[in-house]
């Protein structure tokens, strides 16, 4: 009898008690990548926006009316969105064709091509703007076009970016869009240009778009590309953020315009995600590779122009001018220029060696790829539950929400955040050098997020249904089916938190100081000074950066598992 | 079609078939999946190259015409209605340059004929399956195209929608008076829908007649096993189990599911199992010379053997 209650109530506490325990861990689990985002993210974006409408007595919005009458805002303004579009139409026009070839067509050589395509996303930008500034200055191979400083190289540089934006949201819908579709047009009589425009460029309607808000979203935040080939005559919000922060000290002005970004790419990045989501939905997707048709020069002759166009000179040229330019010095093939980067360069352009700042970077690009992905890990796991009940879905879908925010808050903003809220305190880290890491584990962890959610949400539920009917426990099912399938997003995961870090440079350039700066803050700084010496250890450590981000990328899409590919 | 192959890689699809259409009549492609038959209709329109052999229409070689210019129309399994547009949308996107009310006349007409009036302005998403492949058929019909070409259109429907839209289409098909080519693996499907039955298995044709004749005279064991005869007895056999005709030298007799019934005089036969289809009993038994067949009966039965005649079968070529 004791015994029969004994076991009774064993069953009881394991049937109530286990799904207590359950709910408690992912409560947790959940709790710690949360709070990081809190004290590293909402508070000093918070604080900084709140900032724009205080003016140290009472709350004003005089800050507001400030920049707004003032006509450079304006011009500001109107130049980021301008040129965020022009440069979102291009990426378009030209990424579509390319898209279609690489993700429809099979030919040999395709792999490489992708991975051509795909590498330039995650080049950092600084080392992309000195490649295309190298590539129309002085000296240049396209030195004859007369650009230097010019509107086209920034327009060029954006799309540089972004065209893999495109190719990879278009491209892995267009694999699976059912071919049959196009199929039932073509036999109703429509001609191929026909089909194209009327059903299958709407299906893909959504994707295009969705992707179009990205590439909008990271053609408006752009910094360093401005900062380094913008000179005086072109600057966009961003930079005028950095302007008005580190060289006019005017916060309030800073705060001011730091609002109104954060307006514009919430929108967009809102845009992004709803349509996405639209994508999901409204298509009925092929899983298998039957859509893909072997290559025909005669019936893809404009994909195939397109993309070789794309391929060899807006991506391929450049990149390897920098490098050819990199190897040269009056005319002569030499590693002078490499061997610079033991020095500090020439008039005292650096307090210290190149080789201290690969160094630093080198570190910090490790401790925040270790931040990123464990937060990037604990927050697809929880984001990635299915809960029945509607507050608990709710909640999931605010938790993957708030991850994606530092996608749509410019870096700048994030530094700025800091400088002003962690100087007091516990958590006054304004002069340690781990507030470094820390940004840039937050700004690649939308991207770390991106890349390992997609994996786990790939799980038909039925297959951990069975698993449980199997008589696997919760804790099993996610040890043994779950986990497997995030390792597969891991490799990509590691690779974009990897070559964010080395890369980044918006948030970096506030936290980082002259005698500890990241490569490319090294670099932003000695292609900004005179000297043939600065120049060639800005190219040289441009070449580098880019090969080393390049091999990083490179081996994250070798380990990345088939079907992980959205970001 | 003359001599038409088709390979996807190593496999060979369809081998060496030559089949012609009458004009104005249906033709049933009849096969298992993986059959081939698929595979040649999406040739005929276009959708598959050809390895060898030519589409012929009218003595006019069609082989090198694009697919948009050959005037065929095509229903999709599922449907493949675009999702962008709606109902009316969807059935006008063929008829190219009408002026307006007559492209509205057409789409009313044809929504009219496969019984769906005024269903202009409905989303396909709000379609159910049958509706969507109505919807389908109508596209295919509006252009009033030289050909119809039906890829099994109503597999992905359940049973009982699937046996009434196949009665639809044969009366839609006789209305319109166009010729079609139906492909599809359900034997009463074919029978219902067609005049002429094809059977295909492995890339090629076995046998081309008349439904009445194809279930009559199999031109093989193969075809007569497919559609549906599981044993096949000679000419003593069958006359031992009361069977009236005769069966020549080289001939066997398919015995299918309306083949034996239960007879107070009949030979008594073990039963091996039972079960239900369509709400009749099917009684599973075993043949004196040990092959297994099956006869459909009202009730089921608690007798260990029960007593059946031979009343028909399928004459086979031995």
């Amino acid at each position: 009898m004791d015994q029969g209650l004994d076991r009774e109530g064993h069953r009881l506490i394991r049937r109530l008690g286990a799904p207590l325990a359950g709910r408690a861990a992912w409560v947790v689990a959940g709790a710690v990548p949360a709070l990081f985002l809190a004290v590293f993210f909402l508070v000093p974006v918070a604080n900084l926006v709140l900032r724009g409408f205080h003016d140290g007595g009472s709350w004003t919005l005089a800050g507001f009316s400030e920049v707004f009458s003032a006509p450079r805002t304006w011009r500001i303004l109107w130049f980021t969105l301008y040129t965020a579009t022009l440069a979102t139409a291009a990426c378009v026009a030209l990424g579509l064709p390319v898209a279609y070839l690489l993700h429809r067509c099979r030919f040999p050589g395709r792999g490489l091509l992708r991975a051509i395509v795909a590498v330039p996303f995650v080049l950092p930008t600084v080392v992309v703007a000195v490649a295309f500034g190298s590539l129309f200055n002085p000296g240049g191979l396209l030195e004859f076009l007369q650009l230097k400083e010019s509107y086209l190289a920034i327009l060029l540089a954006l799309c540089f970016f972004n065209v893999a934006v495109i190719v990879r949201t278009t491209g892995s819908v267009w694999s699976r869009l059912d071919p049959r579709l196009g199929q039932a047009a073509q036999v109703l009589g429509a001609s191929p240009l026909r089909t194209l425009w009327t059903v299958t460029l709407p299906a893909l309607g959504p994707a295009i778009a969705a992707g179009a808000s990205l590439v909008f979203l990271f053609c408006s935040t752009s910094f360093g590309i401005i900062m380094v080939l913008g000179g005086v005559k072109y600057s966009t919000l961003e930079t005028e953020i950095w302007y008005q922060t580190t060289q006019l000290l005017d916060l309030r002005a800073a705060a001011a315009l730091s609002v109104t970004q954060l307006v514009i790419v919430s929108g967009s990045l809102l845009a992004s995600t709803a349509l996405q989501r639209r994508t999901q939905q409204s298509l009925r997707l092929h899983v298998d590779d039957s859509a893909e048709h072997p290559l025909s020069p005669a019936r893809d002759w404009f994909a195939l122009s397109v993309t070789t166009l794309v391929v060899s000179v807006l991506l391929v040229l450049p990149m390897a001018n920098l490098v050819i330019r990199s190897l040269r010095r009056d005319g002569q093939w030499t590693l002078q220029n490499y061997a610079n980067l033991a020095t500090t360069g020439s008039s005292g352009a650096l307090s210290v060696p190149v080789w201290q700042a690969v160094w630093n970077s080198a570190w910090i690009a490790a401790v925040a790829c270790v931040i990123a992905v464990t937060m990037g890990v604990l927050v697809s796991l929880v984001a990635s539950r299915r809960p029945r009940n509607r507050g608990g879905r709710l909640s999931l879908t605010l938790l993957e929400g708030a991850f994606l925010l530092p996608l749509g808050v410019s870096a700048v903003t994030v530094g700025f955040g800091y400088l002003i809220t962690l100087n007091r305190g516990p958590l006054d880290l304004r002069s340690s050098l781990v507030l470094i890491p820390i940004a840039q584990a937050l700004v690649a962890l939308p991207l770390v997020v991106r890349s390992l959610l997609p994996a786990l949400r790939a799980i038909d539920p039925r297959q951990l249904e069975a698993a449980r009917a199997l008589g696997s426990s919760g804790w099993q099912v996610l040890r043994r089916i779950e986990l497997p399938h995030l390792v597969r997003g891991l490799g990509l995961a590691v690779g974009f938190a990897l070559a964010t870090s080395l890369g980044e440079f918006g948030a970096t350039s506030f936290l980082s100081r002259p005698d500890n700066p990241t490569l490319p803050v090294v670099i932003y700084r000695l292609f900004g000074r005179p000297g043939p010496d600065n120049y060639g250890m800005a190219l040289a450590a441009s070449a580098l950066l880019a090969c080393v981000t390049a091999i990083v990328m490179g081996a994250a899409e070798q380990a990345r598992g088939k079907g992980v590919s959205t970001w | 079609m003359r001599n038409v192959s088709i390979h996807y890689g190593d496999l060979v699809a369809v081998d060496d078939v030559t089949l012609s259409v009458e004009p104005g009549s249906v033709l049933a492609l009849l096969g298992p999946s993986g059959s081939g038959k698929s595979s040649l209709l999406r040739a005929l329109a276009g959708l598959e190259p050809l390895a060898a052999g030519q589409v012929l229409w009218d003595g006019i070689d069609l082989s090198t015409t694009p697919v948009h210019r050959r005037n065929f129309g095509f229903v999709f399994q599922d449907a493949q209605l675009f999702s962008t547009m709606d109902v009316g949308r969807n059935i006008a996107y063929g008829l190219g340059k009408l002026p307006r009310h007559r492209r509205q006349e057409r789409v009313r007409e044809m929504l009219h004929l496969v019984g769906l009036q005024g269903f202009e302005g409905r989303k396909v998403t709000e379609l159910s399956g049958g509706q969507a492949q109505r919807v389908a058929l109508a596209r295919s019909l509006a252009p009033s195209p030289r050909a119809l070409l039906l890829d099994e259109p109503l597999s992905a429907l359940d049973r009982s929608l699937r046996e009434h839209l196949a009665d639809e289409l044969a009366r839609i098909l006789r209305e319109v008076g166009t010729t079609a080519i139906h492909v599809t693996h359900d034997q009463d499907e074919a029978s219902t829908v067609a005049d002429t039955v094809a059977v295909m298995d492995h890339g090629r044709l076995l046998q081309r007649a008349e439904p009445d004749v194809l279930w009559r005279n199999p031109a093989s064991r193969d075809v007569a096993r497919f559609l549906g005869f599981s044993a096949f007895l000679t000419n003593d056999q069958a006359a031992a189990l009361g069977w009236v005709g005769r069966l020549g030298a080289h001939e066997v007799l398919g015995i299918g599911p309306r083949s034996l019934e239960l007879h107070d005089d009949g030979v008594p036969l073990p039963v091996t199992s039972q079960g239900f289809a369509l709400g009749e009993v099917e009684i599973g038994v075993r043949l004196p010379d040990g092959q297994g067949a099956t006869l459909t009966a009202a009730e089921r039965t608690t007798a260990p053997q029960v007593r059946v005649r031979l009343v028909s079968g399928a004459v086979t070529p031995a």
